[in-house]
């Protein structure tokens, strides 16, 4: 039996994905916590398409095994994802960690989920056979659950490069090392104090990040002072429906995400 | 695909016949007997099993040991053949940073990591560089004072 696979291009490793039954390893930091694993590994980290950053026109283009310390050093990446980033863990980890990864894994708490959701991301999904790009918020299905077929690869993340502010916050029991009770990305344009455009998601606060465009549009346009904020929390509120658990109770989650919304709108806009 | 797994281990090369998604931690402390690399919790949480993977801080208990074929691995073993070791220890000898010493060979990974990348850290970043490292005894302070202490005696060494 092939105890695993270590492919030096995508193309050879799609070929693979597409005969024999693989487990994709791109940095393993979530795969080796789990203790039985039913197929042999596909190791990603050679592959050189998967794991560099590229820019095309204004849109910034990140391969899905590029380790999160790699995303830190890169000037081309918007600072609301390299906070993030930085949130991740503790640097031997994100020595290892992939970005690709933390998407694939589908944890609720997964800390780039609520930024590349806000970040209007999409992801590039490739086959022997086919190419595929699918926005974020339709890849991710449930806990732990995406749409990846078993011959498909994550390839790359996708997104437009924007100016604009942001606030990205993570409520963690401490600082280095904690999976999130809750995070919170925001990220606008305005223009003479006129949101033009904003974005705003919730991570570990469901099965999936939340993000509503419909209260979105309800924002855009209007003069920042003039913001009905408690409406607008009554409708984020009516979303956020969190659970308790071993780090953290729904209640205080909920709250927190309110708090948080409550700042950002009135402070950091 | 041959089940073997060639690699650099502190410098030397060297193969193992464990399977490719063996704990890289385990197959350094039983096939090559270098248990100076601990396994404290077994999910990347303290730190303890610190190597430096291509001169990078890794946690050996969440790498799988084929990811590390062809790629060079330095354990505290293999670091403590070296001038910037020496260094480190009196540094951590000086400070009063060992106590019990479980957490002492991933914090002096840890420790070069750091330096080698920034040889002259602010407190706060020793404190980010080693965040990833728990200790049970010290409480910290003395093991930050002897980062900044390696840094300053062992200056031009990183």
């Amino acid at each position: 039996m092939v105890d695993a696979y270590y492919p030096e291009t995508l193309e050879e490793a799609l070929k693979i994905r597409e005969e024999a039954m693989v487990v994709p390893y791109a940095g393993g930091t979530d795969l080796m916590v789990q203790k039985d694993h039913a197929a042999p590994f596909l190791f990603l980290s050679a592959i050189e398409e998967l794991t560099e950053v590229q820019t095309d026109g204004n849109q910034l283009i990140i391969g899905a095994a590029t380790p999160y310390a790699d995303l830190l050093k890169d000037g081309r990446i918007p600072k609301v994802l390299q906070e993030a980033v930085k949130g991740i863990a503790a640097p031997a980890i994100r020595n290892l960690g992939t970005i690709g990864g933390n998407i694939c894994n589908a944890s609720p708490a997964g800390d780039t989920l609520p930024v590349l959701y806000a970040l209007d991301a999409v992801l590039m999904l490739e086959s022997a056979r086919k190419t595929q790009e699918i926005g974020i918020q339709d890849f991710i299905t449930g806990v732990k659950k995406t749409r990846l077929e078993p011959t498909q690869l994550l390839t790359k993340i996708i997104f437009p490069i924007k100016d604009g502010g942001y606030t990205y916050y993570k409520v963690g029991a401490r600082k280095a090392q904690a999976i999130s009770k809750l995070s919170f990305a925001g990220i606008h344009r305005l223009q003479e104090d006129v949101i033009q455009e904003i974005s705003i998601a919730f991570g570990a606060v469901g099965p999936t990040v939340v993000r509503n465009r419909e209260i979105e549009g309800k924002i855009k346009g209007r003069h920042k002072t003039e913001l009905d904020i408690d409406n607008i929390l009554n409708e984020y509120g009516r979303l956020i429906r969190p659970i308790d658990d071993q780090r953290s109770t729904a209640r205080y989650r909920k709250q927190i995400c309110l708090n948080i919304l409550r700042e950002y709108l009135t402070k950091g806009l | 695909m041959s089940k073997q797994t060639e690699f650099r281990l502190n410098g030397n090369q060297v193969h193992t016949s464990r399977p490719a998604g063996d704990r890289l931690l385990d197959v350094l402390r039983e096939e090559f007997g270098l248990t100076g690399v601990k396994c404290g919790c077994g999910e990347g949480e303290c730190g303890a099993c610190s190597v430096l993977l291509n001169g990078k801080l890794v946690n050996s208990c969440m790498v799988a040991v084929g990811k590390v074929r062809l790629q060079s691995v330095v354990t505290i073993e293999g670091y403590s053949k070296t001038e910037r070791f020496r260094i480190v220890q009196k540094a951590y000898d000086t400070a009063g940073a060992v106590q019990c010493g479980f957490c002492t060979p991933g914090m002096i990974m840890a420790t070069e990591a750091l330096l080698s990348v920034n040889p002259d850290p602010t407190e706060e970043q020793i404190r980010d560089g080693l965040s990833g490292n728990l200790c049970r005894c010290t409480g910290y302070n003395m093991i930050v004072h002897a980062v900044s202490l390696a840094a300053k005696e062992g200056r031009g060494l990183w």
